[in-house]
């Protein structure tokens, strides 16, 4: 018996051993085919690079590996490492769609040497992977064996802090135009800033675009302005829109690059002569990966973080290239008298305040000039012939600029104060404006005036004297608030059907007039019948009889239901006064023979008068003999009643 | 006959499912359809992403459906125009907005600033008169006009018949005379507005150096050029060339393509 059991024990210690054999292998080799899914590569995408050059590496992962942390670089001297961009993607792998998910860095050597990028590991789906082992050979084309620091630290805080990540969102791809030497000597490839100028050979006061654009293929956060450009010789007016500042993705040099035009500015020289521009220099901020062994780094640096939390950032200058411009002096030939230097396409305007003044009173003369071109350095225009009934007091000008399409307009004003030295009727002399059009690329003068002005003879005392000062300046001339940009006002944000709204107002008041017409016209008829029966009472009896029959008849209808004996003899009043209405007699001893005499001329037919002479018959036997009477009686008296109104009504 | 009924008994869930999924479908299609209101709230954000030739497509489709005719969505074709720098033809929609609408601050506002934006100005040598009717009965549109007058003749009516019913009142008799006159002169002005003072021709220039030609063919001498924005009036149609009048009188031949009615309904035939 103990064999036997033990016998069992073994038996079921066998079978135990050989169903967990079973799950382990199961699960082994289920963690195996999982593993074999999963494909790690790393690599670069060159094997020779300068120092100071950039050379992409990046990390491939094929597999699902859901969601998993940015991989750890170990620590690699004499080279500058920046993290730029995760992305993924699905690629067809025997028919099948497989994830793929691409690290991407930027190695910055800066020594000379062959360097081996050793193995690393790499977790997904909580096992470790190992790279492969590369060589990188770092020579130096240029002849330096060491780079050049080009950081400087920055004196100026940033005006602007705009990010520039690759997830912003993006416009249009376009590719830029091939432009001769954009980059600085040594320039990051990476990251660079393009200054270009609309136009390099103008006019004085001929407007100049110039514009900054930034291109990186990193990740930055823009940070405005390190060290101011210089722009000494020249006007400036600011055309940068930075509330809106657009983004694109752009090719350059065969490259994909994330672009903006982060300032844009007009520049207007004043004095002829060639200048060279010191453009300054920007500065933005940079990321780049942490150190390993940081261990509270690599716990918050993945891309559930984001790369904004606890990303490390290193800030770089960014340096321009300086632009030459040749500033033209304007033509001698036919140069005119009045022209005072300014250049763009003007119009002129002018008036003044009052055409009628007593003496010591002022007046305004306002002269405005408005067009495309700076505006602010237009000189007071000129007013031609001598002031000799005049004394000129002040002339106050006030500017209104706008940007239309990055091209500067505005609007000067100039408003010179007189004073009339004598009574009668004064001349201001014309006032001349000269320009130079720099579309048709000669000179215009323009002109407005001579204005005449009555001035009436006024008493000189001081008082009045003291009230002519007080009216010197007068509130026109007083300083405005400015508008510093003209443009169109916004956008509608909902809309209303304008035609159909007001079809549907205009017919229901047409619906409602028609109401209100057929109202009036049943109202003008009713009076009209009214006035008609006032001078017509025998008419007015007629029309009536029947609604005056019917009306008794309802009256008589409760002593017909209790049977009561005067229902006879008022049925007979209802029929006589019927009658009396319709032939205009009096209701009160009327006979019968009378009535039928009247239903004879009128030719009614002898049924009815037949039917009557029954009515009445009935009425009077019921009224004057002791004859019993029945329900039925009655009834049939009520219904001869009704029947022979309804009738006499149709023939009468 | 029964097996008729059992045939009709096993084919009715069918005919029930038939149905369901049909109200379904029509739930779906009216869920996804757009509505010209959705239309232009997709234009309007195209146009605050900057993109004002999407903007201007998406506005565009409200347009050709040909079932609105509304003031906002010709002020918001302008303003894409504008940003998109073509004056010519923002100064059209904006004057079809304005004639829709004409006391809207907005619409005003921005046809009068891309006026001054256009590089010439023609002087008016119309008779006096003429701006000023333009002005004054431009306050309100053609069908305001009736709605005023459809008001102002329901007011008659209502004072005829406090006549008739009051005949003796003095106040009821100097409403009706009060009434009668208003009605009478806002039928004037609808009449005159309809067949006089409308200028169903009205058009723009949408292109820069234009050239007016004396006849309709351009061997003919040039009389004089436009420039983008200018506003004139159509007289006659040839081919494709208007006649046209400028506000100074001047008179001449171009090419349609760089004219833009802003009744473009009322040049769909050989004249006018």
């Amino acid at each position: 018996m103990k064999e036997l059991l033990l016998d069992i024990f073994k038996i079921k210690t066998a079978v135990r051993a050989f169903f967990l054999s079973l799950i382990c292998v199961s699960v082994l080799g289920l963690s195996c085919l999982s593993a074999q899914d999963i494909t790690v590569m790393a690599f670069f995408d060159k094997k020779t690079v300068d120092v100071d050059d950039e050379i992409k590496y990046t990390i491939k992962i094929v597999g699902d590996v859901g969601s998993m942390a940015r991989p750890q670089l170990p620590a690699i001297d004499d080279f500058d490492v920046y993290y730029i961009s995760r992305s993924t993607n699905f690629a067809f792998i025997g028919g099948k769609s497989v994830p793929e998910v691409q690290y991407s860095f930027v190695f910055v050597p800066q020594e000379v040497g062959t360097y081996r990028i050793p193995a690393f590991d790499i977790q997904a789906n909580n096992m470790i992977f190992k790279t492969d082992e590369t060589v990188l050979s770092v020579v130096s084309l240029s002849g330096s064996k060491k780079r050049s620091k080009p950081y400087r630290h920055p004196h100026v805080p940033s005006s602007t802090n705009i990010p520039f990540s690759k997830n912003s969102p993006v416009q249009n791809h376009e590719t830029l135009p091939q432009r001769p030497a954009p980059l600085t000597k040594g320039a990051d490839k990476n990251l660079f800033v393009m200054t270009t100028v609309d136009k390099d050979t103008v006019y004085p006061n001929e407007q100049i675009t110039l514009t900054y654009t930034l291109l990186t293929r990193v990740d930055l956060q823009y940070q405005g302005f390190d060290q101011e450009p210089d722009f000494k010789g020249f006007w400036i007016e600011e055309l940068t829109d930075e509330k809106n500042l657009v983004r694109d993705e752009t090719y350059f040099e065969g490259q994909r690059y994330l672009r903006a035009d982060v300032r844009k500015i007009a520049l207007f020289p004043t004095e002829p002569g060639t200048y060279a521009l010191d453009l300054g220099t920007l500065k933005a901020q940079v990321q780049k990966v942490a150190a390993p062994n940081d261990a509270v780094d690599s716990f918050f640096d993945d891309d559930f973080f984001g790369q904004s939390v606890l990303s490390k950032r290193e800030e770089r200058i960014l340096t321009t290239t300086p632009v030459s411009v040749t500033v033209l002096d304007f033509p001698l030939e036919n140069r005119p008298e009045h022209f005072k230097g300014a250049s763009g396409d003007f119009r002129i305007s002018g008036y003044v305040d009052n055409t009628q003044i007593k003496i010591n009173t002022p007046l305004v003369l306002t002269i405005v000039i408005e067009g495309k071109g700076n505006v602010e350095t237009i000189q007071t225009p000129v007013i031609s012939g001598p002031l000799n009934d005049f004394s000129l007091f002040e002339t106050k000008t006030s500017v209104e600029k706008s940007k239309v399409n990055e091209q500067m307009r505005g609007k000067k004003t100039f408003q010179y104060t007189f004073l009339p030295t004598r009574a009668g009727e004064l001349i201001v002399p014309e006032v001349f404006f000269a320009f130079f059009h720099l579309k048709y690329q000669k000179y215009m003068t323009l002109s407005r005036g001579p204005f005449s002005i009555s001035v009436a003879a006024g008493r000189s005392d001081s008082s009045d004297q003291e009230l002519s000062k007080k009216q010197i300046i007068p509130d026109e001339l007083k300083d405005t608030i400015r508008t510093e940009t003209l443009d169109i006002q916004y956008l509608k944000q909902t809309f209303r059907d304008d035609h159909a709204r007001s079809i549907r107002i205009r017919n229901f008041l047409f619906l409602i007039d028609a109401g209100l017409l057929a109202a009036l016209i049943i109202i003008a008829m009713r009076k009209r019948r009214e006035k008609i029966f006032a001078s017509n009472a025998s008419l007015r009896r007629k029309e009536y009889a029947y609604e005056s029959f019917r009306r008794q008849y309802k009256e008589i209808q409760k002593e017909r239901k209790n049977t009561d004996p005067r229902f006879f003899e008022r049925a007979a009043l209802v029929l006589d006064h019927y009658f009396a209405d319709k032939f205009d007699l009096s209701p009160y001893g009327l006979t019968w023979d009378v009535i039928k005499s009247q239903l004879e001329s009128v030719e009614i037919s002898s049924d009815v008068i037949a039917q009557c002479d029954t009515f009445y018959e009935t009425c009077n036997m019921a009224r004057f003999t002791s004859a019993q009477l029945s329900r039925n009686d009655y009834e049939e008296i009520d219904a001869l009643l009704k029947t022979i109104g309804a009738k006499l009504e149709k023939l009468l | 006959v029964s097996a008729r009924r059992r045939l009709k008994k096993q084919l009715q869930p069918f005919g029930v499912l038939a149905f369901s999924i049909g109200i379904v479908l029509c739930l779906i299609v009216s869920a996804f359809a757009q509505t010209p209101q959705s239309i232009f709230k997709q234009a309007n954000l195209y146009y605050e992403n900057k993109d004002y030739q999407k903007a201007l497509e998406t506005y565009e489709k409200i347009v050709a459906d040909n079932t609105v005719t509304s003031a906002d969505l010709f002020y918001n074709i302008g303003n894409c125009y504008f940003k998109l720098n073509d004056l010519g033809y923002a100064l059209v929609n904006y004057k079809r907005a304005h004639l829709l609408r004409p006391r809207d601050f907005f619409i005003k506002y921005n046809l009068v600033f891309t006026r001054s934006l256009v590089d010439y100005t023609i002087e008016d040598k119309r008779a006096w008169y003429i701006p000023v009717i333009e002005k004054w009965l431009g306050f309100f549109t053609d069908l305001e006009w009736s709605i005023l007058f459809l008001t102002g003749l329901g007011l008659l009516l209502v004072a005829w018949m406090c006549v008739l019913m009051f005949p003796n009142t003095t106040v009821v008799k100097s409403f009706k005379s009060f009434t009668l006159m208003i009605t009478l002169v806002l039928a004037l002005i609808v009449v005159v507005n309809k067949f006089v003072v409308t200028d169903f021709s009205s058009a723009v220039v949408v292109d820069n150096d234009v050239k007016a030609h004396s006849g309709p063919v351009s061997s003919e001498s040039i009389v004089f050029r436009l420039v983008q924005g200018l506003e004139l009036t159509i007289l006659e149609v040839r081919g494709d060339w208007y006649k046209i009048r400028l506000n100074n009188d001047s008179l001449g031949w171009v090419r349609s393509a760089h004219i833009q009615p802003v009744y473009p309904q009322f040049f769909q035939s050989e004249t006018i």
